[in-house]
């Protein structure tokens, strides 16, 4: 209002007295709630969304980019050309126990600078073949599973699209060789178990003695000297052509919630000011891509910026390999205002609980074989949810997952029936006289994440999840 | 939220910084509406439009050249002129003076009525009076400006001004008689 003198003292009353400072006073001077509601419509947003739409999609992909290239992966290879390239592959042979040095000569492939190492007899195949794995490490083409956070890329050739590794990475399609193996392979798992430290290469889940093995074997070769083996040719050939486990997630999530709010201010309702500070405590429960079932119990917390999540979480492996995970999930999401979205982070840790007991009378080697894995799995992404008028509400999720293997417990009993041979693993540490443990160096792994999910609000607070990793 | 936190939010289309304007000034501007306008529902029409074109403009507002509670009553005030314009409803110099009775108020009575009955007595002016009372006495701009927003000349704006008043007075007078005479009843009933 713009000050003046007053006239009179009609003037000065109603200047006074309607130039309040526009606290609602019994209604009178409040308008209807429908106003808003008429106004909201008109409210400048829109291109600024659009822009940031874009923007985030330009990050996603830059993201996407940044992830490919760190993982090494190729995972759009073409099937039908690996196979043809793994069947043009020279294949090394699996030795012979009694086989003579010529005969090796035909079986094997050394490198061409390291003539020494050729054996002479086979006496001296174990310390070839330590060296050779020492000489190879480097060639070796493995691939990550789900408990080794390593990966070692080949230098020479990224193979992982061929036959053989399509095969390796199926532990068990793999470990049904190594189940029913035949003398020769029994052989060659005890001369690496004498001539290595490396306990990992005994271990039924070693990418790396996966490889080797497959590298060191040809499929005709199995088939005619390891007439124990259920693998075949076609076995292999319908492993190769398997398709990917599901990655579809399906997640009901729900609870009730508690809401703050201050002490009540004088005046309409309208005008209260209600906290945002929100207590929830539910529980999840998740069928994931592993076709696991999940399910986490916990606290939740939100305000207008943060939500933090606390929650218990138990995985339970459909697949029956008595597979296990009890972890405690600590989630931080930062809302970011302008973007509608969330910057997510996790810090899981983990238990990842296997045994694997191999025994039977066909079976001329015994492995009794457990291990627990405690891992830090720190995932971190952007999620942007799409604004729809239903209760159905699309996200894109993009980041990147960490994972720090903190330690393990293994415990390995090995005995060879061949050679009449008990192979231990000695260790710092020991359970009882029967089994000893062993522990693995911490690893670090990175992986990209990029998901595209939907949203069902059955109300405000129980949700359904429907997500596919991309 | 401070004041330039609202309109940088605003400005970037945040919804919150935006409901947080309407909430802060919406008592403010409907009041002014009703002052204006005959009835609740234009009223808050015009609270509607007008907030409308104050989201529109902001950009257009400069901290500089006044507070933004004088920039957002401003865009209001015109927003209520439009409507009336619209509806024929504004001074019209031919507008019939009924004036038989100007005896004087001791105008101190109306210091003991509410905002809401002043804002009554207002309501039951004709529009072209109640334009200009509330642009001269609430608003405070001057006869200069407001001839000018109207398009009227200075003395009718003052004419306008006078009538207003001495019509505001009357009412109350009315009332004021019709509550005596009311009590003199109840007290020859008993």
């Amino acid at each position: 209002m713009k000050t003046r003198n007053y006239n009179d003292r009609l003037e000065e009353i109603f200047a006074q007295k309607l130039n309040n400072d526009g606290i609602a006073d019994d209604f009178w001077n409040l308008p209807s709630p429908e106003v808003w509601t008429a106004i909201e419509p008109y409210l400048p947003q829109q291109k600024k969304r659009k822009v940031l739409f874009w923007w985030f999609f330009s990050g996603t992909f830059l993201l996407l980019g940044f992830w490919w290239v760190l993982s090494g992966r190729h995972v759009w290879g073409n099937l039908q050309q690996a196979n043809n390239q793994a069947n043009s592959d020279k294949q090394q042979m699996v030795l012979m126990k009694d086989t003579t040095t010529d005969a090796l000569q035909g079986f094997f492939e050394f490198p061409s600078n390291n003539s020494s190492l050729q054996p002479k007899n086979s006496a001296e195949l174990g310390f070839t073949l330590k060296n050779l794995l020492s000489e190879q490490q480097e060639h070796v083409v493995a691939k990550p599973n789900s408990n080794d956070a390593s990966t070692i890329v080949s230098r020479q050739s990224v193979r992982e699209n061929t036959l053989e590794t399509i095969v390796a990475k199926d532990a068990l399609s793999v470990s049904e060789i190594l189940l029913n193996p035949s003398q020769d392979t029994s052989y060659l798992l005890s001369a690496i178990s004498a001539n290595t430290k490396d306990t990992s290469l005994v271990r039924m889940e070693s990418p790396r003695l996966q490889t080797l093995l497959i590298q060191h074997t040809n499929i005709p070769f199995l088939e005619n000297k390891l007439p124990h083996a259920e693998v075949s040719t076609s076995s292999l050939e319908q492993v190769a052509t398997q398709e990917n486990p599901s990655r579809w997630m399906v997640e009901v999530s729900g609870g009730d919630f508690l809401r703050l709010n201050p002490p009540h201010l004088p005046g309409p309702s309208d005008l209260k000011l209600i906290n945002n500070h929100t207590f929830f405590a539910g529980v999840q429960i998740a069928r994931n891509w592993k076709e696991n079932w999940n399910l986490g119990v916990g606290l939740y917390y939100a305000s207008v910026r943060f939500d933090a999540n606390y929650h218990f979480n138990f995985e339970y492996s459909k697949s029956g390999e008595q597979q296990t995970a009890l972890g405690l999930v600590n989630e931080y999401a930062y809302k970011l205002p302008s973007l509608a979205s969330t910057l997510d982070t996790r810090v899981l840790l983990v238990r990842d609980a296997q045994q694997n007991i191999q025994e039977g009378s066909d079976i001329p080697i015994e492995m009794n074989l457990s291990h627990s894995l405690t891992y830090v799995s720190i995932p971190t992404y952007l999620a942007y949810e799409f604004n729809t008028p239903t209760r159905w509400k699309p996200y894109l999720k993009t980041g990147l997952w960490s994972h720090l293997l903190v330690g393990t417990l293994e415990t390995v009993h090995t005995s060879t029936v061949s050679h009449h041979e008990q192979v231990t693993h000695h260790s710092s540490s020991v359970m009882n006289e029967d089994n000893e443990q062993t522990i693995t160096p911490r690893r670090i792994a990175l992986d990209g994440l990029l998901a595209l999910g939907l949203k069902y609000y059955l109300t405000k607070t129980n949700i359904i999840f429907l997500q596919n990793l991309l | 939220m401070r004041e330039d936190q609202i309109i940088r939010g605003c400005l970037k289309g945040k919804y919150d910084c935006q409901r947080a304007l309407y909430d802060l000034h919406r008592v403010s501007m409907f009041m002014l509406c009703i002052r204006y306008m005959p009835t609740r529902e234009d009223a808050e029409d015009v609270l509607q439009e007008g907030f409308i074109k104050i989201y529109r403009d902001l950009h257009q507002y400069n901290p500089e050249r006044g507070t933004l509670h004088a920039w957002m009553r401003r865009v209001m005030l015109n927003t209520a002129l439009q409507h009336l314009r619209a509806k024929k409803h504004l001074i019209s110099p031919l507008e019939i003076e009924n004036f038989a009775d100007l005896h004087p108020v001791n105008d101190d009575v109306f210091s003991d009525m509410t905002a809401k009955e002043l804002t009554a007595l207002i309501q039951q002016l004709p529009t072209g009076y109640r334009v200009v009372f509330n642009m001269y006495v609430v608003e405070g701009y001057s006869h200069q400006e407001i001839a000018g927003e109207l398009e009227i000349s200075i003395n009718t704006s003052k004419s306008q001004l006078f009538k207003a008043k001495a019509m505001l007075r009357k009412q109350v007078k009315q009332i004021f008689a019709t509550a005596d005479a009311e009590y003199e009843n109840t007290e020859l009933q008993r």
